[in-house]
């Protein structure tokens, strides 16, 4: 398959009043056209960074887009001049955010905001855009589009406005679509019922998806690959079935052990990671999870994990580095 | 696992209301209310965790605080460990408000940023004027803090140097202070990060057993809640629509609210396939609350009677009640049998 | 590049430094901003100058000395001397005093009548409020001048009685102020969780409401000073402030206002003097905001 979008060696870096903080490092991936990939980390984890810099809306300053490569359709997008920049943001990558109401204009009507952006870039009248605004309403499952289309933000519900900006950054037709933790703010019942909706729409537009989310249950429902992020770099990275059966990386598996699920007899105790992210500014020697990982060994203090390839994933931990694995072993003796 | 005296529960409450006034009735008008907790029933024992779901604007939060008198309900009986809590005067609640505390769900906005955090877990000792020196209230402070794993060298600090996680282990040290017999406990980890949520709950279980404290556990988690909680209730519109033993919810979620919350959970194993149950549209407000069975708008079963009649919380199975005018009662052998 | 290599070591330094409270991490902040730092120290060379005018001071200030009426600056007199031959640079430095005391006591007036009154109204509620509110609404329809003159033509000429005007004028916002924060502040979880330990309403608002006000409060009483200044100096030119013959900068204005063509260094320098330490408090009450509430500035 084509890739869609390729990202290579992407360095983000903030230059804070507290030091230089490497909020995305060395983060390399690519996706497939109508693929969904998934990024799960926690807060700090520079997930949502990475989406940012893709979109080049990194705060600057403090942020700084340092190094790498966003290849969209082979264009370096982090080349691209601004005005360049622009056509690309909404008309091929759009993007939804967390909170839709901030990301709603409260003094214009939704159906205005749609049409605009449809004008902006498909150079189209006010009418057809409107009939558009109309059109994507009703393809989010916005009940009475014609009536709505002509409502403000504020008399929309959470979950409905949450559509809005789906169809906003949808009534374009982007090629890839980056949803920065779509559901959070929003209750059970309706986060399933968006998950649905993004799924069924990106069977119907063909559209790549990346996800990112702190949820792993989220992940599991709509992810093919998954990357999971940590002090930003990605220590795992594979196939969506591998990963949740087999996940190799220390932090990955603490993470779906720390999870209580539904299926679980009352014996299972839960697993918690000790300890806590460390300071984005200070980062300790070595591979940056080892103060909380269970089976760290002294090497892991001193020495960076790269990047290996083992059974499909790609994981970043000095346990299935050969030069070091023996180590492992003779714990396990 | 815990053995309750059946003749006694740590807490009773019985048609328990909390209706906030929005707009007097002018020119004889009726006056609007948002009807929070509309009349609510159930008891928690020693020791035991109640879990109470639901979706934002369900009343859960509303029912905690109001349980606790931190805002008062408006109508509805209270019995704490053997006396009437909805009778006491001020003065004497604020005597006895020892034996209940709260454990909040912002990390960020519970704790005073201009007090360190030894002020602010001693507080409570502080005001009950627990301790009659310094070296007493010294040593609770430091027990306290080695209890929920906090760093006493840390004491002297403020809160804004700590992350979520360690903030919430001030928040749960603080409620701890005046050994209370129940602690609400409002979404205390919603939002703290995945890891961290797991070494809180477990910190709070642990707690359980060392101290013997009876839980309100309120979340919109039902995963966590499964997890932590005795017994749950299911919250929808400020009623109760059903109550179970945890085992008996799960396993026979009866009202079709519940099997449609345990539907639309996202699970962390992309092989699992289930039978979904979406709900249309939104939870409809507070304020115009729907006739009838309040679900009746958005569920997928509902009949012409349920717009008519006010379903009541039945016995349909073991401690198992449910307010749906459909629900069936089943013996614990059967599987659920769903409507 | 060698500024971001400082900005890092000044975060190590910070870094190593154990626990600093609001206040402390407020005062680096505060020590950071150049121009407040400036204005401070102007503003501490005018207390000095208030508290040793009496010996620093080169003449009696209310020494007449009828041969030298109206003269320029000179060798003798730096700033020249007033229609009764006294001396104007040491009537600035004594007028100082009046300025400075009318700043401060009626800020402490205002300042005590504002909190006490504002977090009463914020945090009772209901007919207090609604009392209270409505009386903040009924001072602030006057405007300021003219409830000040008011005031002074009921109690009369004098200091004592400036300091009242004064500070009955400004309690109004210091009173909004102070009861919109105890509005937010009685939301809030912490308050929640001293109630279910069993605080009382006094020690709600001793312990919390009133600590997280103290920012809000500083930042107000700074900022106050010079408007208190600048009322002073226009109730005394014209005519209302401290009586004759005591120096203070406004009716020292107020008199050289008929002399501005024969003399007109005689009406500058108090108004230099005006200038300097209004826009000395302003400036540095901008900082101390900055520094102490960081939100407010982005």
């Amino acid at each position: 398959m084509e890739k869609l979008i390729e990202v290579k060696g992407l360095k983000t870096y903030f230059y804070t009043e507290d030091g230089v903080v490497k909020a995305v490092d060395d983060v390399s991936f690519s996706i497939e056209k109508g693929k969904t990939l998934g990024i799960v980390g926690e807060s700090g984890s520079g997930k949502s960074i990475t989406s940012l810099s893709i979109m080049r809306l990194v705060q600057s300053p403090p942020g700084k887009i340092v190094g790498g490569e966003v290849l969209f359709h082979g264009k370096d997008l982090l080349k691209l001049p601004i005005s360049e920049m622009r056509q690309v943001r909404g008309n091929d990558i759009a993007m939804i955010f967390q909170e839709p109401m901030t990301s709603l204009n409260p003094v214009f009507t939704i159906g205005r905001q749609i049409a605009e952006a449809v004008i902006l870039h498909q150079k189209t009248d006010k009418k057809t855009a409107w009939e558009k605004a109309v059109q994507m309403l009703s393809l989010v499952g916005i009940p009475n589009p014609e009536k709505r289309v002509k409502e403000y933000p504020h008399q929309l519900s959470g979950g409905m406005r949450q559509r809005v900006m789906i169809a906003m950054a949808l009534s374009c037709s982007p090629e890839l679509l980056i949803c920065d933790e779509p559901t959070t703010a929003l209750d059970v019942t309706i986060q399933a019922q968006i998950l649905d909706l993004i799924n069924a729409l990106k069977q119907e537009t063909g559209a790549a998806i990346i996800m990112i989310t702190h949820a792993l249950g989220v992940i599991a429902e709509v992810a093919d690959d998954v990357i999971v992020m940590y002090c930003g770099k990605i220590v795992e990275h594979a196939e969506v079935h591998a990963l949740f059966k087999n996940p190799l990386h220390p932090y990955t598996e603490g993470l779906l052990q720390s999870i209580p699920k539904l299926n679980q007899s009352d014996d299972v105790k839960l697993q918690s990671i000790p300890g806590m992210v460390p300071k984005m500014t200070q980062m300790p020697e070595g591979c940056p999870f080892h103060p909380r990982c269970k089976y760290a060994k002294e090497i892991c203090t001193k020495r960076q994990p790269e990047n290996l390839e083992v059974d499909g994933h790609i994981v970043r931990c000095l346990k299935y580095d050969p030069e070091c694995s023996e180590l492992w072993k003779e714990g396990a003796r | 696992m815990k053995e309750q005296n059946k003749a006694a529960p740590l807490l009773e409450v019985q048609g328990l209301k909390k209706w906030f006034l929005v707009q007097k009735g002018l020119f004889g008008r009726p006056n609007r209310y948002v009807k929070a907790v509309n009349g609510v029933d159930f008891t928690v024992g020693a020791g035991e965790t109640l879990g109470v779901v639901g979706e934002s604007g369900c009343g859960k939060s509303t029912m905690g605080r109001s349980v606790m008198r931190l805002i008062e309900p408006t109508e509805g009986k209270i019995r704490f460990d053997g006396e009437d809590f909805s009778a006491l005067t001020p003065q004497e609640l604020r005597k006895r408000r020892s034996d209940m505390q709260i454990i909040f769900q912002d990390p960020f906005a519970s704790l005073d940023p201009r007090m360190t955090v030894g002020d602010i877990i001693a507080e409570p000792m502080d005001i009950q004027r627990l301790h009659a020196n310094r070296s007493e209230r010294e040593d609770h402070v430091i027990e306290l803090c080695r209890l929920v794993g906090l760093d006493p060298d840390y004491l002297k600090r403020y809160a804004h140097e700590f992350s979520g996680g360690q903030r919430q282990r001030i928040g749960i040290a603080r409620s701890l202070a005046l050994s209370p017999k129940l602690i609400v406990c409002d979404e205390p980890v919603s939002a703290l990060d995945v890891s961290i949520q797991a070494q809180v709950i477990n910190l709070m279980e642990e707690i359980q057993q060392k101290r013997g404290v009876a839980y309100i556990f309120i979340s919109h988690d039902l995963s966590v809640v499964k997890y932590i909680s005795d017994k749950v209730a299911v919250m929808y519109l400020g009623r109760i629509v059903e109550i179970a033993p945890k085992h008996s919810l799960y396993d026979h979620a009866t009202h079709p609210y519940t099997q449609a919350l345990l539907s639309a959970i996202p699970i962390a194993d992309p092989d699992s396939k289930r039978r979904r149950i979406r709900l249309e549209g939104d939870i409809p407000s507070p304020m115009n609350l729907p006739s009838g069975c309040c679900f009746h708008t958005r569920c997928p079963y509902a009949t012409p009677e349920c717009a008519e009649n006010e379903p009541e919380l039945k016995l349909i199975g073991k401690d198992h009640y449910c307010a749906c005018l459909h629900a069936k009662s089943y013996s614990s052998a059967d599987q659920a049998e769903k409507i | 590049m060698q500024s971001k290599q400082e900005k890092i070591q000044a975060a190590e330094r910070a870094m190593g430094q154990k626990s600093r409270s609001y206040y402390v991490d407020a005062l680096m902040r505060l020590r950071k901003n150049r121009s407040a730092m400036v204005c401070l120290f102007v503003i501490v060379v005018f207390i000095i100058v208030a508290f040793t005018a009496q010996w620093i001071s080169p003449y009696d200030p209310y020494e007449i000395d009828l041969k030298n009426m109206l003269e320029g600056p000179s060798a003798e007199h730096w700033m020249g001397t007033d229609e009764y031959g006294r001396d104007i640079f040491s009537r600035i430095l004594y007028g100082t005093r009046i300025s400075l005391s009318v700043g401060l006591v009626s800020q402490i007036i205002s300042t005590v009548l504002g909190v006490v009154l504002g977090s009463i109204a914020g945090y009772y509620g209901g007919k207090i409020d609604m009392l209270i509110s409505r009386l903040m609404e009924v001072f602030s329809a006057f405007p300021d001048i003219l409830f000040a003159i008011g005031i002074m033509f009921v109690l009369g000429q004098g200091i004592l009685n400036i300091f009242i005007a004064l500070g009955i004028l400004g309690w109004v916002s210091t009173a909004r102020l102070v009861r919109s924060q105890v509005l937010q502040l009685k939301e809030t979880e912490y308050i929640a969780a001293a109630k279910s330990a069993g605080a009382t309403s006094f020690w709600l608002i001793t312990r919390h409401m009133i600590p997280n006000c103290v920012s809000t409060i500083i930042i107000l009483i700074t900022m106050g000073i010079p408007g208190a200044i600048m009322s002073e100096a226009s109730l005394s030119f014209l005519g209302l402030g401290v009586s004759p013959p005591t120096a203070s900068w406004g009716s020292m204005i107020n008199t050289a206002r008929i002399y501005i063509l024969s003399d007109p260094t005689y009406s500058i320098f108090p108004g230099i003097a005006i200038i300097i330490l209004v826009l000395a408090f302003n400036i540095f009450g901008d900082g101390l905001r900055d520094a102490l509430d960081p939100r407010l500035k982005d």
